[in-house]
């Protein structure tokens, strides 16, 4: 029994089952609190509900599938390298964190060095290059070639 | 001739200096995205949306088409060069294409490759140009219920014509429609689905859902699971074709050209699917197929010439039927109604510079394309030298002041982030983004078609198998369906891509 829950849970097709499922489910549930209306006259939760309920039905078809034959490609899947990605989360959250505060040029800095060093043969000279020219480049070509309207550095 | 009169109208829209400049830039922009590996057009089309905001529509069109057909001929010149294929579509070239540049006969494949692009970019844009009008004036016809099927079978066709599982990639269209919702309902005025977030209220946007699935998704991949490149860059000798190369691609491009025309009108055909099936026809009615794979000069001029054939010839839905076909031409779509361009029949009538204009600039585009190619090869094979580490960052700073460029808002940004990692996650359990993008896209459309098509009919549903058209796209519809089960055409499908991966 242990054993086949663990392959379960390692299965890629029953994960996109559960996946579908839980979505289709929100969109359905949410739907609820919104008019269904008639065929002849189609309120907004009409296309939700069913889109939502073919996807539910979906979901099942594959989760059986996936649970009837064994069709998972196996472990490597699930080996997500999650040290990288989290460069790049962190990165992007402290964009969006210091943009008021530190102005486009000074959070585009934090962007660039942050995911600069989440690539494994990173080095730290070529970062600090690229983080001073790509900001200012970048910056520069939409606030002054696209008429971008935000403030570059934090003074102004 | 009409068309005549037509195509002069708008050779006039694409000299203009404007359109001229921009649809350089789309081409260059193009070539470059094709050359490098980890960004692909639909990423680089996302990201260039919100600067298309501050140029003439016409323009915006001619540069995002441009980086679209561009990169079907930068993908290969990697592929024949380095065996890097920068495009998907460019795949099977490399098979080929490398072997021939081991021969010492790098030049000879990638004149074979723009000459044969050339000549089937020539044939696209005429037969957009005959057939174009021709689809309109048929889609003028159609009303709610036919528009309903259409946009069914667009959907399913996608699907059957892709690899990967099939459910999983029907589930990934309807979560796209479900996306789709999220926003103001336009009949009722409600919101649904924002839970009170103001910046819902309009929906994500295509440009957040586009860049997030493809752009940042790909920037995800890219930093956790860095490729191993191949990196001889073969020399290139003289770039001149022999009378017996020339005689033996000659028919080969005309195949492929044919191909690949066919192939891109249907849904979710497209350059990587035309190009695939020119190399199995190439090699079947070879006298000799045991050259292909060792540099057999037609697996290189045929899919070469069908993937972009197909590129061109996969505007004529999206154009006359206003239904695309795939998930690139889904984005133009898109980029089209943020600038109030409604594609379908009635582009001719109401904004028929742009269609012209585009038809004609497609022609200049490919020109400069060979122009780009040929002599600059040298060029496009350094940048593959540049780092991934060093390219990554760049395109994360464009993607994120992009996206907060649409509307000065953060939550783009976080929203689009979000999108790209969900992304990412399902990729890798076999769930493909582009079905999604084509079913948030086509969404809106199908929900009001049904709509109409039922308030029409006094909610008799109907309606649907009554109407002769309606009837007769949803039954090739349930055909389709009933392909997909069948386990012979699974086989073949499968062996189609196996060269894929």
């Amino acid at each position: 029994m242990n054993r086949s829950a663990l392959s379960l849970i390692q299965n890629e097709d029953f994960i996109s089952a559960i996946v579908f499922a839980a979505f289709g489910i929100f969109f359905v549930v949410n739907s609820f609190s919104l008019p269904f209306g008639s065929l002849d006259d189609m309120g907004p939760a009409f296309f939700p509900r069913i889109a939502g309920c073919i996807l539910i039905a979906i979901a099942a078809a594959i989760g059986f599938r996936s649970v009837v034959s064994n069709t998972s490609s196996g472990q490597e899947v699930f080996k997500i390298a999650l040290l990288p990605l989290m460069y790049l989360v962190v990165a992007v959250f402290l964009f969006v964190i210091t943009l008021p505060s530190l102005g486009l040029i000074g959070s585009s800095v934090l962007l660039v060095a942050v995911s600069g060093a989440a690539c494994k043969d990173r080095r730290w000279k070529e970062i600090a290059i690229i983080a001073v020219v790509l900001p200012i480049l970048v910056s520069l070509i939409f606030v002054y070639g696209l008429s971008l309207q935000t403030p570059l550095l934090p003074w102004r | 001739m009409d068309i005549l009169s037509n195509l002069a109208f708008g050779f006039e829209v694409a000299f203009s200096l404007h359109n001229l400049g921009f649809a350089f830039i789309g081409v260059l922009l193009g070539t470059l995205v094709g050359v490098l590996p980890g960004i692909g057009p639909i990423a680089t089309i996302s990201m260039l949306l919100p600067i298309t905001y501050v140029m003439p529509p016409v323009t915006g069109v001619i540069m995002l088409a441009g980086i679209y057909y561009g990169s079907q001929y930068g993908g290969s010149t990697t592929a024949i060069l380095v065996n890097l294929p920068g495009e998907a579509s460019s795949a099977v070239t490399a098979i080929d294409g490398h072997q021939m540049a081991k021969r010492g006969e790098a030049g000879a494949a990638l004149v074979v490759a723009a000459l044969g692009s050339l000549f089937a970019g020539f044939v696209g844009t005429l037969l957009i140009a005959a057939f174009g009008p021709l689809l309109s004036n048929v889609a003028l016809a159609f009303g709610a219920p036919e528009y309903f099927s259409l946009v069914v079978l667009g959907l399913l066709g996608s699907v059957v014509l892709a690899h990967g599982s099939t459910l999983k990639a029907i589930a990934m269209i309807t979560l796209g429609l479900l996306f789709g919702t999220v926003g103001t309902d336009v009949n009722s005025g409600t919101t649904r689905f924002t839970f009170g977030n103001l910046n819902l209220v309009d929906g994500f946007g295509v440009a957040v859902v586009s860049m997030g699935l493809f752009g940042i998704a790909e920037l995800l991949r890219g930093v956790s699971e860095p490729s191993q490149q191949d990196g001889t860059a073969n020399k290139v000798s003289r770039l001149w074709l022999t009378a017996a190369q020339f005689k033996a691609s000659c028919f080969a491009v005309i195949r492929g050209t044919a191909v690949g025309s066919v192939l891109g009108l249907l849904p979710g055909g497209g350059a990587i699917l035309s190009s695939f099936a020119s190399y199995s026809i190439e090699k079947k009615v070879a006298r000799d197929p045991s050259r292909f794979g060792k540099g057999a000069i037609e697996g290189v001029a045929g899919p070469e010439s069908a993937n972009n054939a197909a590129a061109q010839t996969s505007f004529i839905p999206m154009l006359t039927l206003g239904v695309p076909a795939t998930a690139t031409m889904a984005l133009m779509m898109g980029a089209m109604i943020m600038h109030n361009i409604n594609p379908g029949p009635t582009i001719m009538t109401k904004q028929p510079e742009l269609f012209w204009g585009l038809i004609a600039s497609m022609f200049l585009g490919n020109i400069m394309l060979v122009i780009l190619n040929l002599p600059l090869v040298g060029i496009w094979v350094k940048l593959l030298d540049i780092p991934y580490r060093l390219l990554l960052p760049g395109i994360l700073l464009l993607s994120v002041i992009g996206l907060y460029s649409l509307q000065n808002s953060t939550f783009d940004i976080v929203s689009a982030f979000g999108f790209g990692l969900v992304g990412y996650l399902l990729t890798r359990f076999g769930c493909e983004p582009a079905p999604f993008l084509l079913g948030y896209i086509l969404g809106p459309m199908l929900e009001d078609n049904l709509r109409r098509a039922l308030t029409i009919s006094g909610g008799d549903p109907g309606v649907m198998f009554t109407q002769p058209v309606s009837l007769a796209l949803l039954v090739a519809s349930a055909a389709l369906l009933a392909l997909l089960a069948a386990p012979a055409f699974r086989r073949n499908r499968d062996v189609v891509f196996q060269e894929d991966n």
